[in-house]
């Protein structure tokens, strides 16, 4: 995203009028609902937080101070959201839907089912993980964020990401069905 | 560059946040060693899967446009019925609580201080009412208790009087 439209996005949050609202939901909601539900692991309760996630960042615009990047920002929101929501709601499943809605073709279908597969299994053992492994997991390799953003994003030490980081990575492996080979040992590209 | 030091330095390496110097050393060290080269395989391995698993598993889900339509309207409905917060919003919500603590406070001590002033007052009355009676001259003596002084000139308080005195040859009764 360039500079310019950077700065029209935080003006269209200060101004707070229905074009503005609708520009920002436009260029950041898929994003940011995409996140959420891996984070609370069901599409129809992200959708409720990613609009408390845009309600707040209206309410304390004064609060961004330009120091990270705006989508930075409303993910931070996000993810305040996303923990407190978790802690006062039961466990959730994932949501079938999304299987259901992929294409169609028997060669298409078999290998849209095998991705779909994974996806379900990897959504499900992220459900399965603690608060704060999933949130590492989620911002490592969905959000891509680097070790050093991630520790200032949930507000710990680099050391703490890193070992959250491991130890996620290692409930995966557990978690995950080994046929799927995505966790392994033997997965790696070079067996040396 | 050894084993122990770029396992330390394993996520700076591949967030590439090395200086050129380290970053340099580290792969020298990667091109000898194969057991530190596949941990880094092994990262970029993860990060390559789950990444593409993470993005997969949500491609789907999308705001349409009609989605993004309700919701700027339920945002808007929201910030219309509460606006923007103060910078000032966490102290004006202690505000409330904070005022009324000092209100009790400023009372009780009112109270109490009413409650000593009367006592003192009411001690002043009967006071003023024996001062304005008949003065009976009444002799009256007491035993004074007999003291042992170390030295004189030393200062003592009477049992009796509470009055501070200086030790003299007359107060030393016996030693």
């Amino acid at each position: 995203m360039g500079m310019d439209q950077e700065e029209g996005l935080v003006m269209a949050l200060k101004n707070k009028d229905s074009a503005s609202i609708e520009a920002l939901i436009e260029t950041h909601g898929t994003r940011l609902l995409r996140s959420a539900t891996l984070l609370c692991g069901n599409e129809t309760n992200a959708q409720d937080l990613v609009q408390d996630t845009f309600v707040e960042a209206f309410r304390s615009v004064h609060r961004f101070r330009g120091q990270s990047s705006l989508y930075t920002w409303l993910h931070s929101i996000l993810l305040n959201l996303t923990r407190h929501h978790r802690r006062h709601a039961n466990r959730l499943v994932c949501d079938n839907e999304l299987a259901a809605q992929e294409g169609s073709g028997s060669e298409e279908q078999v290998s849209t089912l095998d991705l779909d597969c994974a996806s379900a299994e990897l959504t499900r053992a992220l459900d399965q993980l603690s608060e704060s492994h999933r949130e590492v997991l989620v911002l490592r390799f969905y959000e891509h964020m680097k070790i050093s953003e991630m520790a200032q994003h949930l507000k710990v030490s680099t050391g703490t990401v890193k070992s959250r980081l491991h130890y996620a990575i290692r409930e995966m492996q557990k978690l995950f069905p080994p046929e799927m080979n995505l966790f392994g040992a033997g997965g790696t590209k070079e067996n040396t | 560059m050894n084993c122990e030091h770029l396992q330390e330095n394993l996520y700076d390496y591949l967030d590439d946040i090395l200086s050129s110097a380290e970053k340099a050393a580290a792969e020298k060290h990667l091109l000898s060693c194969s057991i530190c080269r596949e941990a880094v395989q092994r990262e970029l391995f993860h990060a390559e899967t789950i990444s593409n698993q993470l993005r997969q598993a949500v491609e789907p889900v999308a705001l349409g446009e009609n989605a993004q339509r309700q919701m700027a309207r339920a945002v808007q409905r929201s910030i219309a019925k509460s606006p923007e917060r103060s910078p000032f919003s966490f102290w004006s919500r202690l505000a409330i609580p904070l005022a009324a603590a000092a209100l009790i406070l400023i009372s009780a001590s009112w109270l109490a201080h009413r409650v000593i002033s009367g006592r003192t007052s009411n001690r002043s009355t009967v006071n003023s009412v024996a001062a304005s009676a008949q003065v009976v001259p009444i002799h009256f003596s007491y035993s004074v208790p007999e003291y042992t002084f170390q030295k004189e000139g030393a200062l003592v308080i009477d049992a009796l009087t509470y009055e501070r005195r200086s030790v003299d040859g007359a107060l030393i009764a016996r030693k």
